[in-house]
């Protein structure tokens, strides 16, 4: 059923029919896709890219709103029965059937972990609708695409865009990856660079010998001035790990260049602040972390006003989200890091720099 | 407080209950249960998500099938088995769902449909006067005469402590309209009515009446009107199914929950005696504060496990399936520090409530504990 179909499930007699529940809370038990507005997605089927990528084939439900390539989305998918979200880039193109979502096994990276390793098809998968302005340029201008990694994911979901709607564009993919086994969608853009004559394939690796054309090492301005002469004449677009973006965006500002359009998969973790500085997000209100015990004292310290109960952490009267940080557990002095997490304020401290939606 | 009791180390006052017990043992005591609910927490995952997953689903699906059977509510077997259903997927609502997951037991699924803070229940009674009420007021300030207003919810008197008035001489009749009406004692209850004009003003009186009234609208509306009426000619079946379910909820709700404090042996404190207590001095109240019910799993769970009514009140944000796990620990616990662990069938535990609700219509009072 399409969204709109849905959408006629939910009107003034169905929500009084489920209040205080919601229409979904009953739909959602006889099939988990069924909803009156939120996207899910089945995957159909996990395709292996690599020895640690996956390439998910996702099947959404009707609310799905379609994307533009070069968008990501924001996954949601049960683990050990606990809901855990990321953003992952979109890897097909807006005409391909269903999407695909490629992940690639991430250190201590918990949800791409999982995907790796144990996602299975009929898993149901919660989804929100395709966000972002990392896109294709319009026109049919030359393009120099540059991507490190698992950063290849966006870039791939323009190059499928350009080859399926036929587009005879100039497109110069530089790709940087460990090694030749471990490129995403190798086989892929191999096939296509020797198809079309428009698109130049160089892949740069940093362990084994590199083909004709391809080089080994890291990024560097002399590089890519000897691998694509007119880099300036083409827009280029950029997405990979923060060390390559730094260095491909030092280039540009050298050369006297505009930054390439980017996206960023992965946030440069900053070192946790010796000394915690607290930020309230909704009053803008900064405070140094020890000057209060609990995060609920020191959100009052500042003339906030949270709602709060029994301070010892039994009511969950005084839950809030924070965005990002390090806390420390009062009840068991154990320090971790939370993200898009309701934590009790009441006993939780800054054990560094925490963002507080308050 | 003059300079020499400040003085005093905090944890000197021993309540009756624990009295036999050092300002160690009292700590250790306290160090035991904390463990014991870090070891829990821990250990929470799947299985526990699965275990409420397979609830909600049992609630959902009992109350779907309810209210269809109800359509044919003609046929006295459609009826019955309609009002059964119904009134088991209430109960269950109630009980183990909404109760619990408005305590945050379930927050850690970052599942929106079981937050503790967007959930709503299906009661009268608003989930954020409730949150207030029952998690911060009731869960706090447990058995403390005076604060918790759990203790004859501002109509009765079911403490020695409370001052007798003459209306309580009713309490033995009224209890039972209380019983049978009992989601609308719970969403009256945090409008505090003895206390406006009185520390609380009519302002926030009102505010709080309104949401009330927001909530239960919807609640009558879709119960008593919608239902009845989208059955057509079957209006009145359908309706008395409704009605049938919300009293047989109410009727339990109201058994289980005043057996959860209201038992013979169980303590009452004043709000001199907790004054400075410690994490562990809290467990204590929580404890002699606190009665258990006896029964089988199926019983535990259409009380939402309040029949743990204790492990729920030293931890109440632990997943309520899990206290019948941890019950035989917190009882072993508490056989070696020496304490009561105050447990039994419903039948005998509702027969002492009776008993007190009786015993204190009248006026005078009794300390048993305090005698000895």
């Amino acid at each position: 059923m399409r969204g709109t179909g849905w959408k006629l499930l939910d009107n003034p007699i169905t929500r009084a029919m489920a209040s205080p529940l919601s229409v979904d809370d009953y739909l959602t038990q006889f099939n988990p896709l069924w909803s009156v507005a939120e996207v899910r997605g089945r995957i159909e089927r996990v395709e292996r890219e690599t020895a640690d990528a996956v390439t998910l084939h996702i099947t959404p439900n009707g609310h799905w709103q379609g994307h533009r390539a070069g968008q990501h989305l924001v996954l949601g998918v049960e683990i050990e029965g606990v809901r855990h979200s990321r953003c992952f880039s979109i890897s097909s193109a807006p005409a391909d059937a269903g999407i695909t979502v490629s992940v690639k096994r991430n250190g201590q990276g918990l949800v791409s972990n999982y995907l790796v390793d144990q996602a299975r098809a009929g898993e149901i998968l919660h989804l929100s609708q395709a966000r972002g302005e990392f896109l294709l340029p319009e026109g049919n201008g030359p393009l120099l695409m540059i991507s490190g990694g698992s950063g290849i994911t966006p870039l791939m979901a323009m190059l499928r865009q350009c080859v399926r709607e036929g587009q005879q564009r100039d497109v110069v993919f530089l790709h940087y990856s460990n090694s030749y086994i471990d490129t995403l969608f190798r086989a892929e853009l191999r096939a296509l660079a020797e198809r079309f004559e428009w698109l130049t394939l160089i892949q740069v690796v940093n362990e084994g010998a590199p083909l004709a054309g391809d080089r080994r090492g890291l990024f560097s301005a002399e590089q890519l001035v000897e691998l694509v002469p007119d880099y300036a004449a083409r827009t280029p677009l950029l997405c990979g790990p923060p060390a390559l973006m730094e260095r491909v965006n030092a280039a540009f500002e050298r050369a006297g260049l505009a930054t390439p359009a980017q996206e960023q998969f992965q946030v440069k973790v900053s070192s946790a602040a010796g000394e915690g500085v607290v930020l309230f997000s909704k009053s803008g209100r900064e405070a140094a972390g020890d000057s209060a015990g609990s995060l609920l004292e020191l959100a009052e310290q500042q003339g906030l006003n949270p709602e709060s109960g029994c301070r010892m952490g039994i009511c969950h009267a005084c839950k809030c989200h924070v965005s990002e940080g390090r806390v420390r557990d009062l009840r068991n002095g154990e320090v971790r890091d939370v993200k898009d997490e309701d934590i009790q304020l009441c006993v939780h401290a800054a054990a560094g720099a925490v963002q507080v939606e308050l | 407080m003059n300079a020499a009791v400040n003085a005093m180390p905090q944890n000197i006052t021993p309540k009756r209950g624990w009295r036999h017990l050092s300002a160690e043992q009292v700590e250790a005591f306290g160090a035991e249960l904390d463990a014991l609910r870090k070891e829990v927490m821990a250990d929470l995952g799947e299985r526990d998500a699965r275990y409420i997953r397979r609830i909600l689903k049992t609630q959902r699906y009992s109350e779907v099938a309810g209210r269809a059977l109800l359509f044919a509510g003609f046929l006295p077997p459609a009826w019955i088995a309609g009002t059964a259903l119904l009134s088991l997927s209430k109960i269950l609502e109630n009980m183990e769902i909404g109760h619990n997951v408005m305590h945050g037991q379930w927050d850690w699924l970052k599942d929106p449909a079981l937050n503790s803070m967007t959930y709503d229940w299906d009661n009268t009674c608003p989930g954020d006067q409730w949150k207030h009420s029952h998690n911060y007021m009731h869960h706090t300030f447990t058995n403390i005469v005076g604060k918790d207003r759990d203790v004859g919810y501002g109509i009765m008197r079911l403490s020695d402590d409370q001052p007798w008035r003459p209306q309580y001489l009713f309490q033995p009749a009224y209890n039972w309209i209380l019983a049978a009406f009992f989601q609308w004692g719970v969403a009256l209850h945090d409008v505090e009515f003895e206390r406006i004009g009185r520390g609380k003003s009519f302002a926030e009186a009102r505010k709080q009446l309104s949401g009330i009234w927001k909530k239960a609208r919807k609640q009558v509306f879709k119960d008593y009107l919608l239902f009845p009426a989208l059955a057509g000619p079957g209006f009145v079946f359908t309706l008395a199914g409704n009605v049938t379910a919300n009293l047989i909820r109410n009727l339990w709700a109201y058994a289980v929950i005043f057996c959860g404090h209201f038992t013979e042996g169980v303590e009452m404190f004043s709000e001199e005696e907790v004054e400075g207590e410690t994490r562990s001095e809290w467990y204590l109240r929580q404890l002699l504060g606190s009665s258990n019910l006896e029964g089988g799993r199926a019983f535990h769970i259409l009380t939402g496990h309040l029949s743990h009514q204790i492990e729920h009140h030293l931890f109440p944000d632990m997943p309520a399936h899990r206290y019948a796990e941890i019950g035989p620990r917190v009882q072993e616990i508490c056989q070696r520090y020496g304490l009561q662990y105050n447990t039994g069938t419903l039948p005998r535990q509702f027969a002492t409530v009776l008993k007190r609700i009786n015993r204190l219509a009248l006026p005078g009072r009794r300390r048993k504990m305090a005698a000895a």
